[in-house]
């Protein structure tokens, strides 16, 4: 449990402004309007390497005038060394599939625990490139694949190869050159468990491998299409442009398969709910406001604003989210034009009114900015966004029923509201498909399979069990109930850990009729950091990773053709 | 034999599912995979224990008749033995104040990793108590107090009785192998992804539908 004194810097000494509650926060509307914020993973990670001052270099670039053949990146730390490789392959167009159950891919990678050798090239070549056929080791720490944006692609090779920059507006437009479909962390494949180099201070909180592999990757991507552009232009040829370089980020599709981690790992969710919760009490419990914090909040609007008109998205939902942001941030900008500094308790002046105010997604957009203007303040909390999950896993069974049934009253009120005999309450149920072991949903009255559901369905197990112990003795305690129903095992577990981890839940019904997943996403890939978030349908997503961020500074790099030291 | 390096994250995973496909609830499959995982840590070979363990007797019977204990000949099955040890560990009967003692446990290496567990949480040393060795539980490690002295081997049937007393001070340090993956053969694989695969359901069109991106989607 996070405590006001934890990892930050001139915390206020009395904190008498609370933190927003679960119900408020944990539900699907709001947590589907999430944005990243500094304590986002990516963001942690790009500070860690400017503060440790991390070297970059460019190992190796071995590949042919078709495409095909591998790279390496080195990023080297204070302790250890990581290595990006990646083999770049010639994938027909015809082949190309950001599915899941895709075999082939434009490029596969993986990030090394050190330096690598011949000898570990040349297994990793004959395994990486096969993904989940392959076998990676231990010394490996994850393992992605990534494709091109054809059009974009082709239009950047077109333009430098015949001397020109790409069109700005294009590649605004698109955001990425490649996008990875897959990244594939602890454990995954034979790679290392992540509880086994949870101790280096590098890796954490979390997905810190994943976000390194993913900012390394793209410089890959600059260098591939300078590559590409040398080879079809020769001399005429230029490097892609340091502004049209910033525009550019790695997209990612996500789908349906992450959607349930929110769900799987909720002591985890709860310590990145609270720590951004945390952070953002702290920024409303700041006593004063000074006229560089107004001029850094005028900044980061600025910022927020430009982000909301390069928002590019077709799907309904998403288009009337972007225009009600883009009129939020208009109401934050003539909040801005007042005089604030005179307001006892300014900054939670400004975060009532944007609650009264705003729409959810203005609300959370205001959050990222209130958070950017504060990080001395807020920055150690990333420290507090790990778990070790296994801690939980010990049901204390010596906990008399009447407790546990005022747990779930407390904790699970809104799991209680819900009649889960209407059809519509039940309408969907998650499963595991054959094809590719991924999660799937499923609708529970049209389609076969809900014998084999996942037990994702909290609200509804939840409420079960509250029935059933209403029904036992009341003097037993909860390891005679579990001894004599032992079907609600699992859920006893959960309400037990989610007793002190009040954000780890979300507060709503995950097989009504009327859930997106898309918004479990969104919640998910806010604290990786991505951005422009744009919805293919209810169920994945396109995002952008790293857009407008820095590039690794290589201050060593073996020859890459047509390319430029970022 | 043909093998396979898993991590430890698969072992978990892997015996797991297994179990939910064998049969067990989701609860208790999670203590499966729990299991697995702890004891694939130790360096013992937990997949293909569970592999033995689920096509024997004592599994089939725990799975038809899962509130009670199976017939007195089968033996009791280690994962409800462990669950009871666990979930009653702090009640008036259990680990926490008595010793307890624990008779004709099939696969009985299974119980160490619900004593393992019990050592993490309530901060405490576990003595085990096989009758020709001692084992020790502390902070989540399994082990002996000396180098020279036996570990638990790949004999699922550590010991027929078993007492296990709560120590009231730590011990010396313990001796503790730890691995990061374990080399699983390829048979055990086969069998527990067998039972695995009970738990997906057949990929559809609807299956499909909208999962993901599709071929046409190459922006």
């Amino acid at each position: 449990m996070i405590k006001p004194s934890d990892g930050a810097t001139n915390v206020p000494s009395n904190l008498t402004i609370e933190r927003r509650s679960p119900e408020r926060v944990m539900r699907l509307e709001r947590m589907g309007s999430a944005h990243p914020t500094r304590l986002s993973f990516l963001r942690t990670l790009l500070r860690r390497v400017n503060d440790e001052n991390w070297r970059f270099e460019k190992a190796a670039w071995d590949i042919n005038a078709n495409g095909v053949g591998h790279a390496v990146y080195k990023a080297i730390g204070p302790v250890r060394t990581y290595s990006l490789i990646v083999f770049a392959h010639d994938l027909p167009d015809d082949q190309r599939s950001d599915r899941v159950i895709a075999t082939a891919w434009d490029a596969t990678f993986t990030l090394f625990d050190g330096e690598p050798t011949k000898k570990d090239i040349d297994r990793l070549a004959e395994n990486v490139p096969l993904q989940e056929a392959g076998r990676i080791d231990q010394t490996e720490l994850c393992m992605g694949r990534a494709n091109r944006s054809v059009r974009l692609f082709d239009h950047a090779i077109d333009h430098l190869s015949r001397g020109l920059q790409p069109d700005i507006r294009e590649l605004e437009s698109v955001g990425y050159l490649m996008r990875t479909t897959a990244v594939y962390g602890s454990g995954k494949f034979g790679a290392v468990d992540f509880s086994l180099i949870t101790s280096r201070p590098e890796l954490r909180p979390c997905f810190q491998v994943e976000m390194l592999a993913v900012w390394l990757f793209r410089s890959f991507t600059v260098d591939i299409i300078n590559h590409m552009a040398r080879i079809s232009g020769g001399d005429k040829m230029v490097p892609l442009g340091a502004q049209e370089m910033n525009a550019l980020g790695v997209g990612n599709s996500t789908g349906l398969g992450m959607a349930p981690f929110l769900v799987r790992h909720p002591m985890l969710i709860n310590n990145w709910l609270l720590a951004r919760e945390e952070a953002l009490v702290r920024v409303r419990n700041r006593p004063n406001l000074t006229l560089q914090d107004h001029s850094n909040l005028k900044d980061e609007l600025k910022r927020a604003q430009r982000n909301a008109r390069n928002w590019i998205s077709e799907h309904p939902i998403q288009l009337q989210k972007i225009a009600d942001l883009q009129t939020d941030l208009g109401k934050v900008e003539a909040l801005l034009c007042q005089d604030l500094i005179q307001n006892a308790q300014p900054w939670n002046h400004v975060w009532i009114w944007a609650e009264t105010n705003l729409t959810l997604e203005g609300q959370e957009a205001f959050l990222a900015i209130l958070l950017e203007c504060n990080g001395p303040l807020v920055d150690g909390l990333a420290d507090c966004m790990d778990a070790n999950e296994h801690l939980g896993t010990v049901i204390d069974g010596s906990i008399p029923l009447f407790k546990i049934i005022h747990m779930i009253e407390h904790q699970y009120a809104w799991a209680l509201n819900v009649d889960y005999n209407l059809n519509a309450a039940s309408a969907r149920f998650w499963y595991v498909s054959e094809e590719k072991l991924e999660p799937r949903l499923g609708e529970r009255f049209e389609e076969p399979g809900q014998e084999l559901e996942l037990p994702l369905d909290i609200g509804r197990m939840v409420a079960l069990f509250y029935s059933a112990l209403c029904e036992f003795d009341p003097a037993a305690v909860l390891a005679d109930f579990l001894r004599s129903q032992p079907t609600h095992r699992y859920i006893a577990r959960r309400v037990l850990m989610m007793n002190n981890h009040p954000y780890g839940e979300v507060q709503d019904n995950l097989i009504d009729q009327s859930m997106m997943p898309i918004d479990l996403l969104r919640c998910k890939l806010s604290f990786f950091g991505a951005t422009h978030f744009d919805p293919r349908s209810d169920r994945w997503v396109r995002i952008s990773l790293f857009k407008g961020q820095d590039y690794p500074n290589f201050d060593h790099q073996v020859t890459v053709s047509g390319s430029h030291n970022a | 034999m043909p093998s396979k390096r898993l991590s430890l994250g698969e072992v978990e995973s892997l015996s797991s599912r297994a179990a939910r496909g064998f049969g067990f609830d989701w609860g208790t499959a999670e203590e499966v995979g729990y299991s697995a995982r702890i004891l694939a840590q130790h360096g013992f070979d937990s997949a293909g224990l569970l592999t033995k363990y689920l096509m024997s007797d004592v599994a089939m019977q725990t799975i038809l008749n899962r509130t009670s204990q199976p017939a007195a000949q089968l033996g009791q099955c280690p994962f409800i033995c462990g669950i009871g040890i666990s979930d009653f560990y702090l009640t008036q009967s259990g680990l926490a104040n008595q010793p307890v003692c624990v008779n004709s446990v099939r696969f009985s290496a299974f119980l160490l990793p619900f004593l393992s567990r019990l050592s993490t949480k309530y901060d405490v040393c576990i003595k085990i108590d096989i009758g020709t060795h001692l084992f020790y539980c502390d902070q989540g490690l399994i082990g002996t107090l000396s180098e020279t002295e036996a570990r638990f081997s790949n004999d699922p049937n550590l010991a027929p009785n078993i007492v296990l007393t709560k120590e009231n001070a730590r011990v010396a340090r313990i001796t503790a192998r730890k691995i990061a993956s374990l080399n699983v053969s390829e048979k055990t694989i086969t069998m527990l992804e067998g039972w695995m695969h009970r738990t997906l359901v057949p990929a559809s069109d609807a299956s499909r539908q909208g999962a993901g991106a599709a071929g046409s989607d190459n922006l």
